[in-house]
């Protein structure tokens, strides 16, 4: 009797105690828990016990909350999230077009593709003061579009109030989009061609292949962008903001995110930042979760 | 047992050998230590450890008048080297901000006087005054030093430059606009002249960084043409408010300096940094700027040349002026205040050597050999320093720092509110809100800070 045998005769004599197939998975699962616990879960509820923490007495108090209700900067910063939002199909829709076009293969996609995505690999801050001075009213921008009788549109986009925000979001437009035409592009490459050669066969022109081929197979790919998109817009303007308007004129581009590092960094209070950070925090959380499960129920309804 | 107490003997006897070789190695390498660091800083016979010393500010570490005195400094005390972190100054403040909250950062700060250092004093160790009193005696007036300081509540910093916002100005463009160079306009009223005639032959009339603090600096210097030194002191600590008669006339002054269109177009996207540059070039009359802390008269003038800029004290009020305000009693003061300053955090992890770079700072000769530098400082401490350089502006400006009868508003106030404060004089002085309104919403924030 070889060692194979042998080893079969012990496995079959000392059956070992199984563990329950619950406990195998926790136990497995365990290292990441850890992981989650540690850099994520228990900073999380450190912030909202700072939040509910007096700054100066360290006490117990519902005071920020209070404060946050009644600040102005915070509202206004409120008010300019929900506008932001209101671009969201903007931001769907634009890289989308520029993905299916570049889809058609034409000569020198491959160049456009690159140059897309390059806007995408600046750092916020550079691509702020990059434009800083093509936004301003005597800036570049001014000398090109006044002689060919489109002086009108020249002014100062960041130093107005009504033109600030949407400047802010337009330059935020031309940094993302690349990101978005390289999911985009990943998710087309997933289409099998021979439905959009069908449709095409059957007459069906560019619009409509993209409306009722590309997009409804492409939804996932949307969604996912979408909730990117979401978030992006939500916590990643930080340094846009900061180098282009400082959350000015008055509050006309100041952001949530914005609001908060300034309350931290430049009022010195934790606690008040803590709260805001919290209720941000909430409130991202609710639209990216419902946007999820909206995502979600179409996937298994498809 | 024999066998034993051989092996005994043997054991030690290798245990010695052992011990007297590393003794050896010990010593050899002792010897190579010192002579290393003796070939590297010179000093080791003085039995000096080499030391890093880091140090957090704004300014430019590699050239000008401040990285002239960390050459100095290493060159007096060649076993620390000075690793300066430059974090430009607009984002100083948050920066510290993050240090004071993390416990942890340089060796050696900098920051300002009065309520714009004060939160993070208690951050920082405290100084004996009496151990800094001769240097101190030497190169500043004590008591405009210990006011600045209040030193009778501690001491925390050691200023080494004071600062104020005066207006330089062009005189090519003055003269052009048919003005005299050499009787700039003194009042408001002059002001609104002046601009008048400046925009008329194309060029704007100042030139500002609204975007992050140039407003806030331009309501600082202007808060003594209507308020005086106690009633800054009361708003400061909450016993007057901006809602009071005499700040709302100092927000109306801001209101009505925007309305007429002293500033060029964009002003409120404009950065601090950015504001020379077309002031350089000659698109504008007038910039507001400092005394020797960056944007000041020996920047300009290494630019333009020295004769071609002028100095002037912020534009004061008169009666009927347009501006709604009444003169205060230090209407025709400049505000000055102690600026960069050095101090010594908690966190430092070699205040000996720290203490050593403050004392170096009052070193009257390194004062004087930093005034001679390009872009060099401005320490003004005392009006006998104006031989100190061969421009003429020199003087103007040490001589508008010595008349000064009171730090500007900022310097009490403070940097706690200052975002909320930035965005409603913006909104004011593109008349976006009323007065009272950014009254009301500034002393909110106002109370907001206080109650932190």
């Amino acid at each position: 009797m070889g060692a194979t045998g042998t080893l079969t005769r012990i496995g079959q004599g000392r059956r070992l105690p199984k563990a329950p197939p619950s406990l195998v998975g926790f136990g497995l699962l365990l290292p990441a828990m850890a992981i989650v616990g540690v850099f994520q879960l228990y900073p999380l509820i450190r912030g909202v016990v700072l939040s509910l923490r007096d700054a100066r007495t360290g006490a117990l108090t519902a005071h920020n909350y209070d404060r946050m209700l009644h600040d102005p900067a915070w509202q206004a910063a409120v008010v300019n999230a929900g506008k932001i939002l209101l671009l969201v199909p903007l931001f769907v829709v634009v890289p989308l077009l520029l993905a299916f076009a570049l889809f058609q293969a034409f000569r020198g996609w491959r160049f456009f593709r690159a140059v897309f995505f390059l806007s995408w690999l600046m750092p916020p801050v550079i691509v702020g003061y990059m434009f800083t001075p093509l936004l301003s009213a005597d800036g570049p921008l001014h000398s090109l579009l006044k002689p060919i009788g489109l002086g009108g549109l020249a002014h100062d986009w960041l130093a107005n109030q009504h033109t600030a925000l949407w400047a802010v979001m337009a330059v935020f437009l031309w940094t993302i989009f690349g990101l978005g035409v390289g999911i985009y592009l990943a998710g087309l490459a997933t289409i099998p061609a021979h439905l959009v050669e069908a449709a095409r066969l059957d007459g069906a022109s560019r619009l409509r292949i993209l409306r009722h081929v590309v997009a409804p197979l492409l939804a996932p790919t949307i969604a996912l962008w979408s909730v990117m998109v979401v978030a992006s817009l939500l916590l990643g303007l930080y340094g846009f903001i900061y180098s282009l308007t400082n959350g000015g004129p008055g509050y006309s581009t100041m952001t949530p995110e914005y609001y908060i590092v300034s309350v931290l960094l430049n009022e010195l209070n934790p606690s008040y930042a803590a709260a805001l950070g919290t209720t941000l925090f909430l409130g991202v959380f609710a639209i990216v979760f419902t946007q999820m499960v909206a995502v979600y129920r179409r996937v298994v309804a498809d | 047992m024999l066998l034993f107490r051989h092996g005994v003997r043997r054991v030690l006897a290798c245990v010695g050998a052992v011990a007297l070789l590393a003794l050896a190695g010990l010593a050899a390498a002792g010897c190579g230590g010192s002579g290393k660091t003796s070939s590297s800083t010179g000093t080791a016979a003085g039995g000096h450890k080499p030391v890093t010393l880091t140090l957090g500010w704004w300014y430019d570490s590699k050239q000008g008048g401040y990285a002239k005195l960390l050459q100095l400094f290493e060159q007096k005390y060649p076993w620390i080297k000075v690793d300066a972190q430059t974090i430009p100054y607009n984002g100083y403040y948050q920066k510290l901000g993050a240090w004071t909250s993390t416990g942890s950062g340089p060796d050696v700060v900098v920051l300002e006087a009065g309520g714009l250092g004060a939160p993070y004093y208690r951050s920082m160790r405290a100084l004996d005054v009496q151990a800094f009193r001769s240097e101190l005696d030497k190169v500043t007036d004590p008591t405009v030093f210990c006011q600045d300081y209040d030193c009778a509540k501690g001491l925390y910093a050691i200023g080494f430059t004071r600062n104020g916002f005066p207006v330089y100005y062009n005189k090519d463009i003055l003269r052009a606009a048919g003005l005299d160079p050499n009787r700039p306009p003194t009042t408001i009223r002059e002001m609104a002249a002046a601009c008048t005639a400046v925009r008329k032959i194309g060029k704007a009339c100042w030139i500002i960084g609204g975007k992050d603090i140039m407003l806030d600096l331009i309501l600082s210097e202007m808060g003594l043409r209507v308020a005086t030194r106690a009633q800054m002191e009361a708003l400061a600590n909450g016993t007057a408010k901006w809602t009071d008669p005499e700040f709302k006339q100092l927000l109306s002054i801001v209101h009505y300096m925007g309305r007429q269109g002293w500033y060029q177009d964009g002003y409120v996207s404009t950065d601090a940094l950015s504001q020379p540059a077309p002031f350089e070039a000659g698109k504008s009359a007038f910039m507001p700027g400092g005394m020797g802390d960056g944007l000041d008269w020996k920047d300009l003038g290494d630019v333009m040349g020295f004769d071609k800029i002028g100095v002037m004290n912020m534009p004061t009020v008169t009666p009927g002026d347009g501006t709604g305000a009444t003169p205060g009693p230090l209407n025709d003061s400049l505000g000055v205040a102690l600026s960069t300053s050095f101090a010594i955090p908690k966190w430092s992890k070699h205040p000996r050597e720290a203490e050593l770079l403050l004392r170096f700072t009052l070193d009257e000769s390194v004062q004087k050999t930093i005034v001679a530098e390009p872009h060099g400082p401005f320490p003004g401490l005392k009006a006998s320093q104006a031989s100190w350089s061969p421009h003429p502006i020199f003087g103007d400006v040490l001589r508008m720092a010595n008349d000064s009868r009171a730090a500007d508003l900022l310097t009490y106030i403070g940097y706690g509110y200052l975002s909320t404060l930035n965005a409603q004089l913006q909104q004011l002085s593109l008349g976006q809100v009323s007065v009272d309104q950014a009254a009301e919403a500034i002393q909110k924030a106002a109370d907001a800070a206080r109650s932190k």
